[in-house]
Protein backbone atom coordinates (compact mmCIF):
# COMPACT_ATOMS: atom_id res chain seq x y z
CA UNK A 1 0.00 0.00 0.00
CA UNK A 2 1.17 3.77 -1.09
CA UNK A 3 2.14 5.62 2.49
CA UNK A 4 1.32 8.77 1.09
CA UNK A 5 -2.33 9.99 2.95
CA UNK A 6 -3.81 10.76 -0.37
CA UNK A 7 -3.51 7.50 -2.45
CA UNK A 8 -4.72 5.59 0.82
CA UNK A 9 -8.08 7.92 0.43
CA UNK A 10 -7.95 7.47 -2.98
CA UNK A 11 -6.98 3.52 -2.41
CA UNK A 12 -9.78 2.94 0.22
CA UNK A 13 -12.34 4.47 -2.32
CA UNK A 14 -11.42 2.06 -4.85
CA UNK A 15 -11.70 -1.00 -2.77
CA UNK A 16 -15.18 0.12 -1.53
CA UNK A 17 -16.50 0.63 -5.44
CA UNK A 18 -14.91 -2.59 -6.44
CA UNK A 19 -16.42 -4.34 -3.81
CA UNK A 20 -19.97 -3.33 -4.97
CA UNK A 21 -19.28 -4.14 -8.64
CA UNK A 22 -18.22 -7.32 -7.95
CA UNK A 23 -20.61 -8.18 -5.09
CA UNK A 24 -18.19 -9.13 -2.39
CA UNK A 25 -17.41 -7.27 1.73
CA UNK A 26 -14.91 -4.74 0.93
CA UNK A 27 -12.34 -6.56 3.54
CA UNK A 28 -12.32 -9.35 0.17
CA UNK A 29 -10.68 -6.27 -1.94
CA UNK A 30 -7.15 -6.72 -1.54
CA UNK A 31 -4.68 -4.15 -2.34
CA UNK A 32 -2.65 -6.43 -4.80
CA UNK A 33 -5.50 -8.69 -6.00
CA UNK A 34 -5.64 -8.36 -9.71
CA UNK A 35 -9.41 -7.03 -10.94
CA UNK A 36 -10.02 -9.85 -13.39
CA UNK A 37 -9.14 -12.39 -10.50
CA UNK A 38 -11.81 -10.76 -8.47
CA UNK A 39 -14.71 -11.62 -11.08
CA UNK A 40 -14.68 -7.78 -12.42
CA UNK A 41 -16.23 -8.49 -16.33
CA UNK A 42 -16.10 -5.87 -18.92
CA UNK A 43 -19.52 -4.04 -17.59
CA UNK A 44 -18.11 -3.48 -14.49
CA UNK A 45 -14.75 -2.21 -15.19
CA UNK A 46 -16.66 0.29 -17.52
CA UNK A 47 -18.41 1.59 -14.36
CA UNK A 48 -15.49 1.43 -12.32
CA UNK A 49 -14.07 4.29 -15.11
CA UNK A 50 -17.72 6.13 -15.23
CA UNK A 51 -16.77 5.86 -10.97
CA UNK A 52 -13.11 7.45 -11.38
CA UNK A 53 -14.61 10.11 -13.50
CA UNK A 54 -17.39 11.32 -11.17
CA UNK A 55 -15.09 10.69 -8.03
CA UNK A 56 -11.97 12.07 -9.28
CA UNK A 57 -12.60 14.29 -12.62
CA UNK A 58 -10.38 11.79 -14.49
CA UNK A 59 -11.68 10.23 -18.06
CA UNK A 60 -9.34 7.20 -17.12
CA UNK A 61 -11.70 6.04 -20.68
CA UNK A 62 -9.99 7.95 -23.34
CA UNK A 63 -6.37 6.29 -22.04
CA UNK A 64 -4.52 3.07 -23.60
CA UNK A 65 -6.33 0.99 -20.70
CA UNK A 66 -3.04 -0.61 -19.86
CA UNK A 67 -2.93 -3.87 -17.40
CA UNK A 68 -0.18 -2.22 -15.62
CA UNK A 69 -2.19 0.64 -14.59
CA UNK A 70 -5.18 -1.14 -13.79
CA UNK A 71 -4.65 -4.33 -12.66
CA UNK A 72 -5.00 -4.14 -8.61
CA UNK A 73 -6.03 -1.49 -6.45
CA UNK A 74 -3.12 -0.60 -5.84
CA UNK A 75 -1.17 0.10 -9.21
CA UNK A 76 -4.90 2.19 -10.13
CA UNK A 77 -5.11 4.23 -6.46
CA UNK A 78 -1.47 5.15 -7.89
CA UNK A 79 -2.09 6.13 -11.34
CA UNK A 80 -5.05 8.25 -10.01
CA UNK A 81 -2.74 10.10 -7.77
CA UNK A 82 -0.22 10.31 -10.18
CA UNK A 83 -2.82 11.69 -12.56
CA UNK A 84 -4.29 14.27 -9.65
CA UNK A 85 -0.61 15.59 -9.59
CA UNK A 86 0.48 16.55 -12.42
CA UNK B 1 -50.37 3.97 -3.26
CA UNK B 2 -51.81 0.51 -3.37
CA UNK B 3 -49.90 -1.73 -1.01
CA UNK B 4 -51.14 -5.21 -0.36
CA UNK B 5 -48.95 -7.22 2.07
CA UNK B 6 -46.25 -9.56 0.92
CA UNK B 7 -47.91 -13.22 0.37
CA UNK B 8 -45.65 -16.69 -0.15
CA UNK B 9 -48.47 -17.19 -2.42
CA UNK B 10 -47.57 -14.58 -4.60
CA UNK B 11 -44.30 -12.61 -5.96
CA UNK B 12 -44.98 -9.75 -7.94
CA UNK B 13 -43.02 -9.21 -12.02
CA UNK B 14 -40.79 -6.22 -12.77
CA UNK B 15 -41.14 -4.86 -15.51
CA UNK B 16 -37.94 -6.82 -17.19
CA UNK B 17 -39.88 -9.99 -16.15
CA UNK B 18 -43.03 -8.77 -18.21
CA UNK B 19 -40.59 -7.87 -21.09
CA UNK B 20 -39.46 -11.38 -21.02
CA UNK B 21 -42.99 -12.47 -20.42
CA UNK B 22 -43.92 -10.40 -24.06
CA UNK B 23 -41.00 -11.95 -26.05
CA UNK B 24 -41.72 -15.52 -24.66
CA UNK B 25 -45.54 -14.93 -26.15
CA UNK B 26 -44.49 -13.81 -29.25
CA UNK B 27 -41.98 -16.88 -29.77
CA UNK B 28 -45.23 -18.79 -28.62
CA UNK B 29 -47.28 -17.46 -31.24
CA UNK B 30 -45.02 -17.33 -34.48
CA UNK B 31 -43.05 -20.71 -33.54
CA UNK B 32 -45.43 -22.77 -31.19
CA UNK B 33 -42.87 -22.82 -28.07
CA UNK B 34 -41.73 -20.04 -25.53
CA UNK B 35 -37.93 -18.81 -25.42
CA UNK B 36 -36.72 -21.81 -22.80
CA UNK B 37 -33.58 -21.96 -22.88
CA UNK B 38 -30.99 -24.88 -21.17
CA UNK B 39 -27.97 -24.72 -18.48
CA UNK B 40 -25.75 -28.23 -19.28
CA UNK B 41 -23.16 -29.62 -17.49
CA UNK B 42 -21.06 -32.28 -18.78
CA UNK B 43 -20.11 -34.91 -16.16
CA UNK B 44 -17.41 -37.41 -16.45
CA UNK B 45 -19.54 -39.78 -14.87
CA UNK B 46 -22.76 -41.21 -15.55
CA UNK B 47 -25.26 -40.68 -12.55
CA UNK B 48 -27.97 -43.57 -11.44
CA UNK B 49 -31.18 -42.24 -13.45
CA UNK B 50 -33.44 -43.45 -10.59
CA UNK B 51 -31.71 -41.70 -7.78
CA UNK B 52 -30.88 -38.80 -9.77
CA UNK B 53 -34.70 -38.16 -10.59
CA UNK B 54 -35.75 -38.83 -6.92
CA UNK B 55 -33.48 -36.36 -5.97
CA UNK B 56 -34.26 -33.61 -8.47
CA UNK B 57 -37.91 -34.42 -7.67
CA UNK B 58 -37.94 -33.86 -4.23
CA UNK B 59 -35.95 -30.97 -4.53
CA UNK B 60 -38.75 -29.43 -6.90
CA UNK B 61 -41.17 -29.91 -4.18
CA UNK B 62 -39.72 -28.06 -1.73
CA UNK B 63 -40.03 -25.23 -4.61
CA UNK B 64 -43.56 -24.36 -5.09
CA UNK B 65 -43.05 -21.55 -7.05
CA UNK B 66 -42.01 -23.92 -10.08
CA UNK B 67 -45.64 -24.88 -10.58
CA UNK B 68 -46.59 -20.72 -11.11
CA UNK B 69 -48.14 -19.45 -13.60
CA UNK B 70 -48.52 -15.71 -14.14
CA UNK B 71 -51.64 -13.22 -12.84
CA UNK B 72 -52.64 -10.01 -12.37
CA UNK B 73 -53.52 -8.70 -8.96
CA UNK B 74 -56.34 -6.71 -7.99
CA UNK B 75 -54.22 -3.48 -7.95
CA UNK B 76 -53.23 -4.66 -11.47
CA UNK B 77 -49.86 -5.74 -10.79
CA UNK B 78 -49.04 -8.65 -12.46
CA UNK B 79 -47.64 -11.26 -10.28
CA UNK B 80 -46.33 -15.29 -10.22
CA UNK B 81 -49.09 -17.18 -8.14
CA UNK B 82 -47.71 -19.82 -6.35
CA UNK B 83 -49.71 -22.91 -5.50
CA UNK B 84 -49.97 -23.50 -1.56
CA UNK B 85 -48.51 -26.44 -1.98
CA UNK B 86 -47.31 -29.61 -4.87
CA UNK B 87 -47.83 -32.92 -4.48
CA UNK B 88 -46.35 -34.28 -7.54
CA UNK B 89 -42.92 -33.18 -8.51
CA UNK B 90 -43.46 -30.16 -10.85
CA UNK B 91 -40.62 -31.10 -13.19
CA UNK B 92 -40.57 -33.17 -16.51
CA UNK B 93 -37.56 -35.67 -16.42
CA UNK B 94 -36.21 -37.33 -19.71
CA UNK B 95 -33.53 -39.82 -20.67
CA UNK B 96 -31.66 -39.75 -23.90
CA UNK B 97 -29.45 -42.68 -24.49
CA UNK B 98 -28.07 -40.84 -28.36
CA UNK B 99 -26.95 -44.03 -30.69
CA UNK B 100 -23.09 -42.62 -30.46
CA UNK B 101 -21.28 -40.28 -28.47
CA UNK B 102 -20.24 -38.25 -31.69
CA UNK B 103 -20.88 -34.30 -31.30
CA UNK B 104 -23.70 -34.43 -33.90
CA UNK B 105 -25.70 -36.67 -31.83
CA UNK B 106 -24.78 -35.40 -28.81
CA UNK B 107 -25.95 -32.26 -30.48
CA UNK B 108 -29.22 -33.66 -31.22
CA UNK B 109 -30.43 -34.53 -28.40
CA UNK B 110 -29.46 -31.12 -26.69
CA UNK B 111 -31.71 -29.34 -29.79
CA UNK B 112 -34.49 -31.72 -29.17
CA UNK B 113 -34.65 -31.23 -25.18
CA UNK B 114 -34.57 -27.21 -25.72
CA UNK B 115 -37.18 -27.24 -28.65
CA UNK B 116 -40.30 -29.84 -26.37
CA UNK B 117 -42.44 -28.01 -25.41
CA UNK B 118 -42.75 -28.26 -21.28
CA UNK B 119 -45.83 -31.05 -20.51
CA UNK B 120 -47.94 -28.29 -18.42
CA UNK B 121 -48.94 -24.61 -18.64
CA UNK B 122 -47.66 -24.86 -14.93
CA UNK B 123 -44.51 -27.02 -15.91
CA UNK B 124 -41.03 -24.49 -16.02
CA UNK B 125 -38.57 -26.88 -15.83
CA UNK B 126 -37.36 -30.25 -17.78
CA UNK B 127 -33.95 -32.23 -16.78
CA UNK B 128 -33.12 -34.19 -19.76
CA UNK B 129 -29.98 -36.65 -18.82
CA UNK B 130 -28.46 -37.85 -21.57
CA UNK B 131 -26.12 -41.12 -21.29
CA UNK B 132 -22.35 -41.70 -23.62
CA UNK B 133 -21.59 -45.22 -24.36
CA UNK B 134 -18.76 -46.08 -24.33
CA UNK B 135 -17.24 -43.38 -22.59
CA UNK B 136 -19.50 -44.06 -19.87
CA UNK B 137 -20.07 -40.13 -19.43
CA UNK B 138 -23.12 -38.20 -19.07
CA UNK B 139 -24.67 -34.75 -19.87
CA UNK B 140 -27.26 -33.60 -17.30
CA UNK B 141 -29.38 -30.45 -18.74
CA UNK B 142 -32.08 -28.25 -17.26
CA UNK B 143 -34.19 -26.77 -19.84
CA UNK B 144 -35.57 -23.65 -17.91
CA UNK B 145 -38.68 -21.09 -18.77
CA UNK B 146 -37.09 -17.66 -18.93
CA UNK B 147 -40.17 -16.06 -17.31
CA UNK B 148 -38.96 -18.13 -14.20
CA UNK B 149 -35.09 -17.70 -14.45
CA UNK B 150 -32.74 -16.08 -16.16
CA UNK B 151 -29.56 -17.69 -17.51
CA UNK B 152 -27.28 -16.78 -14.05
CA UNK B 153 -30.28 -17.39 -12.14
CA UNK B 154 -30.53 -21.53 -13.89
CA UNK B 155 -26.56 -21.56 -12.72
CA UNK B 156 -27.49 -20.75 -9.16
CA UNK B 157 -30.86 -22.94 -8.89
CA UNK B 158 -29.00 -25.77 -10.16
CA UNK B 159 -26.06 -25.21 -7.63
CA UNK B 160 -28.79 -24.56 -4.97
CA UNK B 161 -30.37 -28.46 -5.94
CA UNK B 162 -27.16 -30.05 -5.53
CA UNK B 163 -26.02 -28.32 -2.27
CA UNK B 164 -29.83 -29.06 -0.91
CA UNK B 165 -30.25 -25.37 -0.14
CA UNK B 166 -33.51 -24.49 -2.50
CA UNK B 167 -33.57 -20.70 -2.47
CA UNK B 168 -36.43 -18.90 -0.98
CA UNK B 169 -38.52 -16.66 -2.69
CA UNK B 170 -37.72 -13.58 -2.15
CA UNK B 171 -40.50 -10.78 -2.04
CA UNK B 172 -40.87 -7.90 -4.74
CA UNK B 173 -42.97 -5.05 -4.02
CA UNK B 174 -45.49 -4.11 -6.51
CA UNK B 175 -43.79 -0.69 -7.68
CA UNK B 176 -46.78 0.90 -7.90
CA UNK B 177 -45.46 4.22 -6.53
CA UNK B 178 -42.85 6.65 -8.21
CA UNK B 179 -45.11 7.25 -11.32
CA UNK B 180 -43.75 10.75 -12.09
CA UNK B 181 -40.50 9.77 -11.42
CA UNK B 182 -40.87 6.94 -13.92
CA UNK B 183 -42.27 8.96 -16.52
CA UNK B 184 -39.37 11.30 -16.47
CA UNK B 185 -36.85 8.51 -16.53
CA UNK B 186 -38.56 7.38 -19.81
CA UNK B 187 -38.25 10.62 -21.54
CA UNK B 188 -34.42 10.43 -20.61
CA UNK B 189 -33.64 6.91 -21.93
CA UNK B 190 -36.10 7.60 -25.05
CA UNK B 191 -33.37 10.56 -25.57
CA UNK B 192 -30.41 8.83 -24.96
CA UNK B 193 -31.84 5.85 -27.33
CA UNK B 194 -33.93 8.05 -29.73
CA UNK B 195 -30.44 8.52 -32.45
CA UNK B 196 -30.41 4.06 -32.89
CA UNK B 197 -34.14 3.95 -33.54
CA UNK B 198 -33.36 6.27 -36.62
CA UNK B 199 -31.54 3.96 -38.46
CA UNK B 200 -32.34 0.58 -40.33
CA UNK B 201 -31.83 -2.21 -37.97
CA UNK B 202 -30.42 -5.01 -40.04
CA UNK B 203 -30.53 -8.34 -38.94
CA UNK B 204 -30.72 -11.94 -41.02
CA UNK B 205 -34.39 -12.55 -42.24
CA UNK B 206 -36.37 -14.57 -40.46
CA UNK B 207 -38.19 -17.46 -42.54
CA UNK B 208 -41.96 -16.19 -43.78
CA UNK B 209 -43.47 -19.31 -42.31
CA UNK B 210 -41.81 -19.93 -38.59
CA UNK B 211 -45.12 -22.21 -36.89
CA UNK B 212 -43.20 -25.24 -35.40
CA UNK B 213 -39.75 -24.41 -36.47
CA UNK B 214 -37.19 -25.33 -33.42
CA UNK B 215 -34.53 -23.69 -32.87
CA UNK B 216 -30.59 -24.85 -33.91
CA UNK B 217 -27.11 -24.63 -32.21
CA UNK B 218 -23.58 -25.09 -33.05
CA UNK B 219 -21.34 -25.19 -29.98
CA UNK B 220 -18.09 -24.49 -30.46
CA UNK B 221 -15.85 -25.25 -26.79
CA UNK B 222 -12.25 -23.43 -26.99
CA UNK B 223 -9.65 -25.11 -24.99
CA UNK B 224 -7.50 -23.24 -22.06
CA UNK B 225 -5.07 -21.72 -24.55
CA UNK B 226 -7.24 -20.93 -26.66
CA UNK B 227 -9.54 -18.95 -24.35
CA UNK B 228 -6.15 -17.04 -23.40
CA UNK B 229 -5.47 -15.93 -26.92
CA UNK B 230 -8.62 -14.70 -27.60
CA UNK B 231 -8.28 -12.51 -24.40
CA UNK B 232 -5.20 -11.65 -25.00
CA UNK B 233 -6.09 -10.35 -28.50
CA UNK B 234 -8.54 -8.69 -26.70
CA UNK B 235 -6.26 -6.93 -24.34
CA UNK B 236 -4.10 -5.52 -27.19
CA UNK B 237 -7.11 -4.56 -29.21
CA UNK B 238 -9.29 -3.22 -26.82
CA UNK B 239 -8.40 -2.89 -23.23
CA UNK B 240 -7.81 -4.98 -19.92
CA UNK B 241 -10.83 -6.23 -19.04
CA UNK B 242 -12.46 -5.28 -22.13
CA UNK B 243 -13.20 -8.66 -23.41
CA UNK B 244 -17.07 -8.20 -24.11
CA UNK B 245 -16.44 -5.20 -26.62
CA UNK B 246 -14.03 -6.97 -28.49
CA UNK B 247 -15.89 -10.16 -29.06
CA UNK B 248 -18.68 -8.21 -29.98
CA UNK B 249 -16.27 -6.01 -32.59
CA UNK B 250 -15.29 -9.24 -33.81
CA UNK B 251 -18.34 -11.16 -34.23
CA UNK B 252 -20.18 -8.14 -36.04
CA UNK B 253 -17.39 -7.83 -38.30
CA UNK B 254 -18.14 -11.46 -39.46
CA UNK B 255 -22.02 -11.33 -39.23
CA UNK B 256 -21.79 -8.06 -41.62
CA UNK B 257 -19.59 -10.08 -44.18
CA UNK B 258 -22.18 -12.86 -44.19
CA UNK B 259 -24.80 -10.64 -44.34
CA UNK B 260 -23.28 -8.80 -47.74
CA UNK B 261 -22.45 -12.29 -49.24
CA UNK B 262 -25.78 -13.25 -48.99
CA UNK B 263 -27.30 -9.63 -50.90
CA UNK B 264 -29.27 -8.42 -47.24
CA UNK B 265 -28.93 -5.03 -46.40
CA UNK B 266 -26.28 -4.52 -43.54
CA UNK B 267 -26.31 -1.04 -42.76
CA UNK B 268 -26.23 -0.57 -39.31
CA UNK B 269 -26.60 -2.90 -36.29
CA UNK B 270 -28.15 -2.40 -32.98
CA UNK B 271 -27.60 -5.27 -29.52
CA UNK B 272 -29.16 -5.28 -26.74
CA UNK B 273 -26.63 -6.80 -24.44
CA UNK B 274 -28.15 -8.36 -21.25
CA UNK B 275 -26.42 -7.13 -17.93
CA UNK B 276 -26.64 -8.85 -14.16
CA UNK B 277 -28.28 -6.92 -11.89
CA UNK B 278 -27.80 -8.98 -8.90
CA UNK B 279 -26.70 -6.63 -5.86
CA UNK B 280 -26.50 -9.82 -3.36
CA UNK B 281 -26.06 -12.58 -6.04
CA UNK B 282 -26.91 -15.65 -3.78
CA UNK B 283 -29.66 -14.49 -2.39
CA UNK B 284 -31.98 -13.65 -5.86
CA UNK B 285 -32.12 -16.57 -7.69
CA UNK B 286 -36.05 -16.69 -9.39
CA UNK B 287 -37.25 -14.62 -11.89
CA UNK B 288 -35.14 -11.95 -14.25
CA UNK B 289 -32.38 -10.01 -12.46
CA UNK B 290 -31.07 -8.66 -15.77
CA UNK B 291 -31.25 -5.05 -17.46
CA UNK B 292 -29.98 -4.40 -20.75
CA UNK B 293 -27.42 -1.54 -22.77
CA UNK B 294 -28.19 -1.32 -26.30
CA UNK B 295 -25.10 -0.63 -28.67
CA UNK B 296 -25.34 0.90 -32.05
CA UNK B 297 -22.42 0.29 -34.69
CA UNK B 298 -23.07 0.81 -38.68
CA UNK B 299 -21.45 -1.51 -41.16
CA UNK B 300 -19.36 1.51 -42.69
CA UNK B 301 -17.51 1.25 -38.76
CA UNK B 302 -17.80 -2.54 -38.71
CA UNK B 303 -14.96 -3.35 -41.23
CA UNK B 304 -12.70 -0.69 -39.30
CA UNK B 305 -12.05 -2.90 -36.12
CA UNK B 306 -10.40 -0.33 -33.77
CA UNK B 307 -12.87 2.52 -34.69
CA UNK B 308 -15.70 -0.49 -33.72
CA UNK B 309 -14.36 -1.21 -30.45
CA UNK B 310 -13.89 2.31 -29.69
CA UNK B 311 -17.63 3.04 -30.14
CA UNK B 312 -18.89 0.13 -27.91
CA UNK B 313 -16.65 1.12 -25.44
CA UNK B 314 -17.49 4.82 -25.49
CA UNK B 315 -21.39 3.53 -25.68
CA UNK B 316 -20.92 1.17 -22.77
CA UNK B 317 -19.59 4.35 -21.06
CA UNK B 318 -21.89 6.76 -22.06
CA UNK B 319 -25.29 4.11 -20.89
CA UNK B 320 -23.46 3.60 -17.48
CA UNK B 321 -22.80 6.96 -16.95
CA UNK B 322 -26.76 7.91 -17.27
CA UNK B 323 -27.35 4.97 -15.20
CA UNK B 324 -29.28 3.65 -18.44
CA UNK B 325 -29.53 -0.13 -17.19
CA UNK B 326 -30.61 0.73 -13.76
CA UNK B 327 -33.32 3.15 -15.57
CA UNK B 328 -34.88 0.50 -17.91
CA UNK B 329 -35.03 -0.92 -14.83
CA UNK B 330 -37.58 1.70 -12.83
CA UNK B 331 -39.41 2.62 -16.81
CA UNK B 332 -40.41 -1.08 -17.61
CA UNK B 333 -42.50 -1.13 -14.65
CA UNK B 334 -45.12 1.09 -16.64
CA UNK B 335 -45.05 -1.26 -19.32
CA UNK B 336 -46.74 -3.31 -16.68
CA UNK B 337 -50.01 -2.31 -17.20
CA UNK B 338 -50.27 -3.61 -20.99
CA UNK B 339 -51.14 -7.32 -21.36
CA UNK B 340 -48.34 -9.49 -22.50
CA UNK B 341 -49.40 -9.69 -26.16
CA UNK B 342 -50.06 -6.11 -26.47
CA UNK B 343 -46.43 -5.15 -25.29
CA UNK B 344 -45.59 -7.83 -27.63
CA UNK B 345 -46.72 -6.22 -30.73
CA UNK B 346 -45.62 -3.06 -29.21
CA UNK B 347 -42.32 -4.50 -28.71
CA UNK B 348 -42.48 -5.38 -32.89
CA UNK B 349 -43.46 -2.04 -33.67
CA UNK B 350 -40.30 -0.20 -32.30
CA UNK B 351 -38.04 -3.30 -32.59
CA UNK B 352 -35.19 -1.30 -30.82
CA UNK B 353 -35.03 -3.91 -27.64
CA UNK B 354 -35.17 -6.69 -30.08
CA UNK B 355 -32.01 -5.49 -31.99
CA UNK B 356 -30.12 -6.86 -34.70
CA UNK B 357 -29.14 -10.14 -32.56
CA UNK B 358 -29.05 -11.56 -29.23
CA UNK B 359 -25.78 -11.40 -27.97
CA UNK B 360 -24.08 -12.29 -24.17
CA UNK B 361 -20.78 -12.51 -23.39
CA UNK B 362 -20.28 -13.60 -19.39
CA UNK B 363 -17.27 -14.25 -17.64
CA UNK B 364 -17.12 -17.00 -14.89
CA UNK B 365 -20.10 -19.45 -13.78
CA UNK B 366 -22.55 -18.68 -10.75
CA UNK B 367 -22.23 -22.76 -10.46
CA UNK B 368 -19.82 -22.71 -7.25
CA UNK B 369 -19.34 -25.74 -7.27
CA UNK B 370 -16.90 -28.47 -9.16
CA UNK B 371 -19.43 -31.64 -9.17
CA UNK B 372 -22.80 -31.91 -9.73
CA UNK B 373 -24.02 -34.87 -7.02
CA UNK B 374 -20.70 -35.89 -7.00
CA UNK B 375 -19.36 -36.24 -10.59
CA UNK B 376 -17.00 -34.11 -11.29
CA UNK B 377 -17.46 -30.90 -13.78
CA UNK B 378 -16.12 -30.92 -17.61
CA UNK B 379 -17.84 -28.34 -18.99
CA UNK B 380 -21.00 -25.49 -18.38
CA UNK B 381 -22.79 -23.85 -21.33
CA UNK B 382 -26.02 -22.46 -22.35
CA UNK B 383 -28.18 -23.04 -25.53
CA UNK B 384 -31.25 -20.79 -25.37
CA UNK B 385 -33.99 -20.38 -27.46
CA UNK B 386 -33.86 -16.86 -29.29
CA UNK B 387 -36.77 -14.03 -29.40
CA UNK B 388 -38.26 -13.96 -32.56
CA UNK B 389 -37.43 -11.51 -34.22
CA UNK B 390 -34.61 -11.71 -34.36
CA UNK B 391 -34.67 -15.67 -34.63
CA UNK B 392 -30.64 -15.64 -33.60
CA UNK B 393 -27.94 -14.72 -31.38
CA UNK B 394 -24.30 -15.53 -30.68
CA UNK B 395 -23.61 -16.55 -26.44
CA UNK B 396 -20.15 -16.62 -24.85
CA UNK B 397 -19.57 -18.06 -21.78
CA UNK B 398 -16.45 -19.00 -19.42
CA UNK B 399 -16.04 -22.16 -17.36
CA UNK B 400 -12.74 -23.82 -15.66
CA UNK B 401 -10.53 -21.45 -18.06
CA UNK B 402 -12.48 -22.70 -21.42
CA UNK B 403 -14.68 -20.67 -23.30
CA UNK B 404 -17.91 -21.36 -25.32
CA UNK B 405 -19.10 -20.11 -28.51
CA UNK B 406 -22.96 -20.88 -28.60
CA UNK B 407 -24.62 -19.83 -31.92
CA UNK B 408 -28.43 -20.49 -32.25
CA UNK B 409 -31.04 -19.67 -34.52
CA UNK B 410 -33.88 -20.68 -36.24
CA UNK B 411 -34.48 -23.44 -39.08
CA UNK B 412 -34.31 -22.28 -41.96
CA UNK B 413 -32.52 -19.13 -41.41
CA UNK B 414 -29.45 -20.07 -42.41
CA UNK B 415 -28.21 -23.26 -43.35
CA UNK B 416 -26.37 -26.04 -41.05
CA UNK B 417 -23.16 -25.78 -43.53
CA UNK B 418 -23.58 -21.46 -43.14
CA UNK B 419 -24.29 -21.98 -39.74
CA UNK B 420 -21.23 -23.88 -39.11
CA UNK B 421 -19.18 -21.29 -41.71
CA UNK B 422 -20.51 -18.29 -39.84
CA UNK B 423 -18.98 -19.82 -36.09
CA UNK B 424 -15.85 -20.82 -37.77
CA UNK B 425 -15.09 -17.62 -39.13
CA UNK B 426 -16.05 -15.85 -35.82
CA UNK B 427 -13.94 -17.90 -34.06
CA UNK B 428 -10.69 -17.62 -36.07
CA UNK B 429 -11.35 -14.00 -36.05
CA UNK B 430 -11.29 -13.68 -32.48
CA UNK B 431 -8.61 -16.48 -32.02
CA UNK B 432 -6.12 -14.28 -34.53
CA UNK B 433 -7.04 -10.25 -33.19
CA UNK B 434 -5.86 -7.16 -34.81
CA UNK B 435 -7.98 -7.16 -37.40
Amino acid sequence: MGTNPAEIEIQKRLTEQIALVVSVKPGAVKPDAALHELGMDSMGFVEMLVFIEKQFGLKLIETGLKREDFQTVQSLAKRIHDELRS
Amino acid sequence: MVSLPYSRKKRYLTGIDWMIGALDHLARKSTGAGISSQVVLELDRPLPEEELREWLEDRARALPALAGAPARDINLAPYWKVPERVDEAPIDFVVHRPPSESPGDVLACLTAAVNKPFESDSRHLAFHVIYLEPSDRCLVTMVFDHRLLDARGAEMLLDAIQRNDMPPLDPEPAHLDRWLHRFRVGRNINRTLAPMGRSPIDTIPLPADLAGRPSRFVLSSLDEDETRAIKEAAEREAGYLIVMPYVLAVTLQQLDVFLAGKGYPHGSYVVPVSMDMRSERKRQVLFNRLSFILLHVKSSIVGNRPASIQIIRQQMYDQAKVHLQRDLCDVTMLMRIAPVSMLARLMLKIRLMLGSLSFSCVGDSAYASDTFLGARILNLFHLPRVPTPPGYGFFFNEFNSGMNVVFSYIDGMLTEDEANELVGHVVTALLQGDG
